[in-house]
């Protein structure tokens, strides 16, 4: 799922080059002439090349198995130890280089704590499709949990609610579906681990019940817009986005902080 | 699609492609002649041009220390591509962000297949082979390995994916050298194929080189010892 379907570019968000949780930054009193020494100090550009492409390859592998990209495992896995003051040097690199070659932006989700890859390439009529088939039923699954969460305000959607929902597209949770498997692992899970999806437990009448948010990769990683086009072709043609008033102005709403983020990113 | 694409300037068809080629470790020849026709609005057909929007590809992805490649399937000779980790095997393994205990198991799964003599391994061995984690872990981390093409299954016996062996080539050699010597008639390292029963001889040559040989000679011959070779069963 993390791999992106194609759809309308939009931006990104970028680390600021002083943002450095290694343990020096804690202390305020080093921290100073630490971030100094270090703003000065850059990497020379074939050392950036060369690890932006050691992160490239990294984020690539763990991407194309699904695994959630936390900054931190970057830091550990694909620099060498002596690099970790430059990571976002070396992260910002590795999001031209992966816009340049695959046309993906590499993106720092607001919790500043994980990376999401987004598809930067236009949507493209009859495209062939970029997922494998499981993956592709499992991006429609979650298109469609979106799209009810979204479509409910910001309230979410309890755990009820939701698998009835899924219920009448013929996904249900006790079932093990011949393409998610488990399905209820696969929800509440793996589209959370994932950052799609955000769970909270509340207390209903002595019962502990889940309810479900749009996690930060589905706010980055998923256009407002698209969904609500694809709400409609689910409802027929004669709705169109603007009937849903609320919807489509939060829909678009999201689109502009986007945008701003990638005019902020090209301005740096 | 847009105009102004072009075969041989790297370009939206060539990222589109790239990304195809991210979500399927590896894809056959027809694949691949479909995909680019799909990605290009069927501009991109002949063979020549693909081969061009090839090269293109590959020349661009060279600097990340990626490389789409080209390999034959040592279970049936057809071709396989896919995009591999050129930056040398250790990495590869390392990268693919498994714990260390997956990490060894995964080094002893290619041990065990690449010293065994029909390059193969018994689901079930494998199985036996999983230290130190539970064996429906085992099972789970199986799945994934065929799934991502490092294993493929054929009735029941795990061997290497040919895009495994275009990846780890480099640590296949260090490490096993002399369980991978190379072909004699194609010259790639063979993992999975006839060893020559002269002795002394050691020569291990593909079973589809072998194959193709005796289509075009109605013998087979090993090319180091020049020894005949009876017909397999
Ligand atoms: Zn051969
Ligand atoms: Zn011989």
């Amino acid at each position: 799922m993390p791999r992106g379907r194609p759809r309308q570019s939009q931006n990104g968000t970028r680390a600021t080059q002083d943002d450095d949780d290694g343990p020096l930054s804690q202390s305020l009193s080093q921290s100073q002439s630490q971030t100094q020494r270090r703003s000065q100090r850059r990497l020379s550009p074939v050392e950036e090349e060369r690890l932006a492409a050691r992160v490239v390859r990294y984020v690539l592998a763990a991407h194309g198995r699904g695994e959630p990209l936390r900054r931190e495992k970057v830091r550990r896995l694909a620099l060498e130890p002596q690099h970790g003051g430059y990571v976002n040097q070396v992260l910002q690199a590795a999001d031209v280089k992966l816009r340049d070659v695959f046309g993906m932006s590499l993106e720092v989700l607001p919790n500043k704590r994980d990376l999401l890859l987004v598809n930067q390439l236009p949507v493209v009529e009859n495209a062939p499709p970029l997922l494998a088939e499981s993956e592709l039923q499992k991006h429609g699954l979650l298109v469609a949990i979106l799209a009810l969460i979204f479509m409910s305000g910001d309230a979410g959607v309890d755990e009820d609610t939701l698998w009835r929902f899924l219920s009448k597209l013929g996904v249900h949770k006790d079932h093990k579906h011949e393409c998610f498997g488990n399905v209820r692992k696969l929800v509440t899970e793996e589209f959370c681990r994932a950052g799609y999806l955000r769970k909270e437990e509340e207390v209903v009448k002595g019962v502990t019940v889940l309810r479900f948010f749009w996690g930060d990769a589905a706010s980055v990683g998923v256009d407002a817009v698209d969904l609500l086009k694809f709400v409609c072709t689910i409802w027929g043609d004669e709705v169109e986005p603007e009937q849903w008033q609320e919807q489509y102005e939060r829909a678009l709403q999201l689109q502009e902080a986007r945008e701003q983020r990638e005019q902020a990113r090209q301005q740096q | 699609m847009e105009v102004d694409c072009t075969v041989d300037v790297y370009g939206d068809w060539h990222r589109h492609f790239m990304q195809a080629m991210l979500s399927q470790p590896a894809i056959s020849a027809d694949g691949l002649k479909k995909l680019v026709g799909d990605i290009s609005g069927n501009t991109i057909r002949d063979l020549d041009q693909i081969k061009t929007f090839l090269l293109t590809v590959r020349s661009k992805v060279h600097s990340l220390g990626l490389d789409l490649k080209k390999g034959l399937s040592e279970r049936d000779g057809r071709p396989v591509y896919a995009l591999i980790n050129t930056s040398g095997g250790e990495e590869t393994v390392a990268c693919a962000a498994f714990s260390e205990v997956q990490l060894r198991y995964l080094r002893a799964l290619i041990q065990e297949v690449v010293t065994s003599v029909r390059g193969d391994i018994s689901a079930m061995a494998a199985l036996n082979l999983a230290d130190g984690m539970p064996k429906a872990d085992a099972q789970e981390l199986l799945r994934r390995l065929v799934r991502d093409c490092w294993l493929e299954e054929t009735d029941s016996r795990l061997a290497l994916h040919t895009r495994a062996i275009l990846e780890l080539e480099p640590y296949l050699l260090r490490h096993y050298g002399e369980h991978v010597p190379r072909c004699q008639m194609c010259g790639k390292i063979t993992v999975r194929g006839r060893l020559c029963e002269q002795d002394g001889c050691g020569a291990k040559n593909h079973h589809h080189c072998l194959g193709k040989m005796r289509d075009k000679m109605g013998v087979v011959k090993c090319q180091k010892c020049n020894s005949l070779m009876t017909d397999e069963d």
